[in-house]
């Protein structure tokens, strides 16, 4: 998968062009580079606007147009998604991550019939990537397969320079599917590969805290830290504070 | 840039169509790079056909559930007329979904105007038949809605109605039961004893001459009543709302501030005495063709020059004076019910 290729974090790494003085340039890259950042703090509406800002200044970039699709799946408008992704597929037909989108789309709006034949569609094309694999997962699981934990090890075999977001997005899925014992193993790896993404140490916090950890808190001030006032971790946070005996017993 | 011979969609700043090779002209209009956006009341509506979905995934991989011994065109039955069904608890919200209002739009109306005009009647047998053509079309929809075109056969779609006149039926029973909660005995068929009647019910009355040979003891009966006299007076019309106590011939004495019928006691609450009888005890035979009411009259100075033919006077009725009989209290809404004879 092409579209984290250009994913480079820290102070050093700005694109710093030949603008006079050293400025920014704002281009595509500039504003694919911000999405990822919104991406990866947990804010989907500003990474679903800088992807968008990044394709009007390169229409051609396909990575940005990948990323508004799965920003739409992130923020729950799954027919909008299958639309977008739809638009997407006239001008790159028959691309296998594409119709690996519109799978997830249609799994998490509860479509299994639809989810699995575009899934079963994106399979057969050639150039099948990392994220093919993970979709076809978690189609998996909803059928409650146990194929799908194969999916995810060729997901993550295939992924290259991508294996860390491909194991951060391995992890929220099996976080989501509840499997937090495995989800755990590859979101503690993600938060050492981006220790200032809040959407890592949310996920990750979150795994913890169904386990029953009381490193779950720290994971989730941590992510707070990284974005106050994030109300999501916010409520995760006081919901495991909150916990009476018998849940922390139960560990639930 | 859209291809003017395959109207292909082809991406900016191509010569040529990616999909025919034809020359491409500059478009006019810019690439729209602005997904659509789901407008925010949508949400809990996707969210609920999101559950219902999510049941039918689990269904339909349960794999005991191909083990029962269901008839063959039971099996031909989608989970999508399972959950027209169940949407069909509104009429015409299934047809909506499926985008199908109009095949139903008149039933709907139909089914509207039927069950505000059975509610209106209800009690009459009129209102009765009409509440069941409300079930009926309301069971109709149903089946239209979870059916196609062509889809089942004739025999199929009776069976069907069948099963659901059944269950509308019930979720009818059902809702009355829950609306109207408070009625003993039921929702609006009740039976209403006199004593129940409040200030401000309306009641219907029947007239009818056979009705005047058999009344109870206990009935509400419309009648004329008389000037008494000096002593008793009525503000309002002569004409009003009494209950009977006693029936031709039998024997009615007041001690006590209670009835008593042939030897028998009768419950005060049940045959109030009015505040007007005299508080000496007193006996009056009814005769035939007669009943005994307990009507209301106000009372002029003391009231101790009433005696016991000013009462028998007021209350001894000939049945030519009465006029109907009430059946059922209509008004309000949720104290509506049949009035009954207590014995």
């Amino acid at each position: 998968m092409k579209r984290f290729t250009q994913l480079e974090f820290g102070e050093n790494n700005e694109n710093k062009g030949n603008g006079p003085q050293g400025e920014v340039i704002r281009d595509g890259v500039y504003f694919y580079r911000e999405a990822l950042r919104s991406w990866l703090m947990g804010d989907y509406e500003l990474a679903l606007r800088n992807y968008s800002r990044a394709l009007e200044k390169n229409s051609t970039f396909y990575e940005a147009w990948v990323g508004q699709i799965m920003m739409l799946i992130e923020l729950g408008e799954y027919p909008e998604a299958l639309v977008w992704a739809d638009k997407t597929l006239e001008s790159f037909p028959e691309h296998p991550e594409l119709l690996a989108a519109k799978a997830i789309a249609c799994v998490r709006d509860s479509k299994m019939d639809k989810a699995l034949a575009y899934s079963d569609n994106s399979l057969s094309k050639q150039n099948v990537t990392a994220y093919v694999w993970l979709a076809r997962a978690e189609i998996l699981m909803a059928r409650k397969s146990r194929m799908a934990e194969d999916c995810i090890s060729n997901a993550i075999s295939q992924a290259g320079k991508n294996t860390p977001i491909i194991r951060l997005e391995a992890g929220r899925l099996l976080r989501r599917k509840g499997l937090y014992s495995s989800a755990l193993k590859h979101l503690g790896i993600s938060v050492k590969n981006f220790p200032k993404s809040a959407m890592a140490w949310y996920e990750y916090g979150c795994c913890q805290g169904k386990l029953g950890f009381k490193e779950a808190q720290t994971a989730f001030e941590q992510s707070l830290e990284l974005r106050p006032g994030w109300n999501i971790a916010e409520t995760a946070s006081n919901k495991f504070m909150k916990r009476g005996f018998l849940r922390r017993l139960f560990k639930i | 840039m859209r291809c003017p011979q395959c109207e292909f969609e082809n991406m900016p700043n191509r010569d040529r169509c990616f999909q025919c090779g034809s020359v491409l002209k500059e478009a006019q209009t810019p690439l729209d790079v602005n997904p659509p956006r789901m407008a925010y009341w949508k949400r809990p509506l996707r969210y609920m056909f999101r559950c219902l979905r999510q049941q039918r995934v689990i269904s339909s991989s349960n794999r005991m559930a191909k083990k029962i011994p269901l008839p063959r065109w039971m099996r031909k039955i989608s989970h999508d007329a399972v959950i027209s069904v169940i949407f069909s608890v509104i009429p015409g919200l299934s047809h909506y979904l499926q985008k199908r209002f109009k095949e139903i739009r008149w039933y709907c109306l139909a089914w509207g105007v039927v069950l505000c005009t059975s509610l209106f009647l209800y009690g009459s047998n009129t209102g009765m038949g009409l509440f069941g053509l409300t079930i009926g079309l309301h069971a109709w929809i149903a089946v239209h809605g979870a059916t196609p075109k062509g889809g089942i056969t004739f025999k199929n779609r009776v069976t069907s109605l069948m099963i659901m006149l059944v269950c509308v039926f019930g979720l009818y029973r059902l809702i009355g039961r829950t609306v109207f909660y408070d009625l003993a005995d039921g929702y609006t068929n009740m039976n209403i004893p006199y004593h129940n009647i409040k200030s401000g019910d309306y009641l219907l009355a029947q007239r009818s001459n056979a009705r005047k040979d058999s009344l109870l003891r206990g009935s509400m009966v419309l009648t004329n009543l008389p000037t008494i006299g000096a002593g008793l007076y009525r503000s309002q019309n002569m004409q009003a709302f009494v209950e009977i106590v006693g029936l031709a011939g039998e024997t009615v004495t007041v001690k006590n501030r209670r009835f008593i019928i042939n030897g028998q006691e009768k419950n005060s609450e049940k045959y109030p005495v009015p505040n007007w009888f005299p508080k000496k005890e007193f006996t009056i035979v009814v005769p035939g063709n007669s009943y005994f009411i307990n009507p209301d009259y106000k009372i002029r100075g003391d009231g101790m020059a009433i005696n016991a033919v000013m009462v028998k006077n007021a209350c001894v009725i000939s049945a030519n004076d009465i006029e109907a009989r009430a059946f059922i209290r209509w008004m309000p809404l949720t104290r509506r019910g049949f009035l009954k004879e207590i014995e």
